[in-house]
């Protein structure tokens, strides 16, 4: 798989280079968010809870909107077959998704620390706090690709995969609401910890299944 | 009315029907409750809850055999009864999730003056309708039935993590299971008396009956649907559904035929 795998990666990446399209769209999105929030908690003292529901409903919004993009893109460009050609699904799904994370992690990194002093936030606990992010990145990652992959026939399928995904991920979002929380501080928190470990259990686990699942649906 | 169509499992059922519907209003009022009489919704709130994530399950477990079939390359014949009985069970477990909420919505107006409190659950079972409302979206949205079956498959099975979640996990976690109004141990602690135990495993096996009956019924509507296809494709080739050829099936020879 590893000889599939890191060439696949390699398009990605260069694609992106390239055509600057999915990158830039998350930090767009994540960017506009921000700003968004920003104004909405303009002179309000959020409390953590709010800001760690602020800060997951901006990462969940960002990538709903782009990740669908890399399995729809292919279809609107007429590069799948290609792809069913001369690669395996189970390396494609992953390529894809390890960009995917790659994405996400970027979009967190420019949100979460931007955001969080923006509102007037200190991040007390950094090990949750990243932990979460990896973890978000990977469950977000693996199910918003899955959705985009599953949808690549269908006749609306750039709203319908944000659509179908959005539901599906609001586990991810409940975990990190609470996991980042625990990170902020909240004095009632009780399991931040167990929750990022829990996120990043989710995240290994799309990313386990994921490629099988593609795999089954890529044969038509 | 067809009086022979009345076959003596029919007739059972029927009175089972009626005989769970009025022993469930027959039942003890709670009087812990503000609205004492209202607690009795809850022998038809919960069967309906339990059938929800059964149905899900079902349909979790035609996915997974819809997929491994396409992949050990079984007939589309075979694949798209599975594909029907994934629907079935999804559209009755919709039914089920919704007739959950309906009767916690109506409890908690009678109990607590407000149709919706933001319960864990509540949530929960919102989410779960979202889910499934997301899958129905999913398959009006494919036209070609065999790019819809494995992509209706798909999403089920991918789905069904963030199900056990919703539905076993979110309502037992942290704040949620503390600040929940539903209990957590009616059932399993045995606090629940004869009567209300007695009146809900009859209104279960109704409501169990009746899903299964549909259910039949549903796949016996299909298989006709199919039947009367491939009477078509028989007898007329060059029909538009003669055009299409399957995974699985036999392309029609047609300057045979004609």
């Amino acid at each position: 798989m590893r000889r599939d795998l890191l060439p696949l990666l390699q398009k990605e990446f260069r694609t992106e280079f390239r055509e600057k399209a999915a990158f830039s769209a998350a930090f767009l999105l994540s960017f506009a968010a921000l700003v968004s929030l920003a104004q909405a908690a303009y002179n309000e003292k959020l409390n953590t809870s709010l800001a760690a529901g602020l800060f997951w409903v901006a990462m969940n919004f960002a990538a709903v909107v782009s990740l669908p993009r890399s399995f729809v893109g292919e279809e609107d460009q007429g590069t799948f077959d290609l792809l069913r050609l001369t690669a395996r699904p189970e390396s494609v799904f992953l390529a894809k998704y390890l960009f995917c994370v790659a994405q996400v992690l970027l979009a967190a990194i420019v949100l979460g620390a931007l955001f969080f002093p923006l509102v007037g936030m200190e991040i007390k606990g950094y090990g949750v706090m990243l932990l979460s992010i990896l973890g978000g990145a990977m469950s977000l990652a693996g199910s918003v690709c899955l959705c985009g992959a599953l949808v690549t026939k269908a006749s609306n399928r750039h709203l319908l995969a944000s659509a179908i995904a959005t539901p599906l991920v609001i586990p991810i979002i409940v975990m990190g609401v609470q996991s980042t929380r625990a990170a902020l501080g909240y004095p009632q928190s009780d399991g931040g910890m167990m929750s990022s470990l829990g996120i990043v259990c989710y995240g290994v686990l799309t990313a386990t299944v994921g490629p099988t699942l593609f795999a089954w649906t890529w044969k038509n | 009315m067809d009086v022979e169509k009345l076959t003596p499992a029919r007739i059972g059922f029927i009175l089972l029907a009626i005989g769970a519907t009025v022993y469930s209003f027959m039942i003890p009022e709670l009087k812990l409750f503000p609205a004492p009489g209202m607690a009795r919704i809850f022998t038809w709130h919960f069967p309906c809850a339990i059938l929800c994530p059964s149905y899900l399950a079902v349909a979790s477990y035609q996915a997974l055999r819809h997929n491994m079939g396409k992949s050990a390359g079984r007939p589309w014949a075979e694949l798209a009864r599975m594909d029907q009985k994934l629907d079935v069970a999804m559209l009755l477990s919709v039914t089920f999730c919704i007739l959950t909420m309906l009767t916690g919505m109506i409890f908690s107006r009678a109990q607590w003056g407000a149709w919706w409190q933001g319960d864990p659950r509540q949530t929960s079972f919102l989410l779960v309708c979202l889910i499934i409302g997301a899958y129905f979206g999913l398959r009006s949205s494919i036209a070609d039935e065999v790019r819809r079956a494995s992509a209706c498959a798909g999403y089920v099975l991918a789905s069904f993590l963030p199900l056990t979640f919703l539905i076993f996990v979110f309502p037992r976690i942290g704040k949620a299971g503390q600040t929940s109004s539903h209990p957590q141990d009616t059932i399993s602690g045995a606090k629940l008396s004869f009567e209300y135990a007695l009146s809900m495993s009859l209104v279960f096996a109704t409501v169990l009956i009746a899903a299964i009956f549909i259910a039949r019924l549903a796949l016996r509507r299909f298989d006709a649907k199919t039947q009367h296809e491939s009477d078509l494709l028989a007898s007329d080739p060059t029909a538009p559904s003669a055009r299409l050829v399957r995974p699985g099936t036999q392309p029609v020879d047609r300057d045979a035929t004609s």
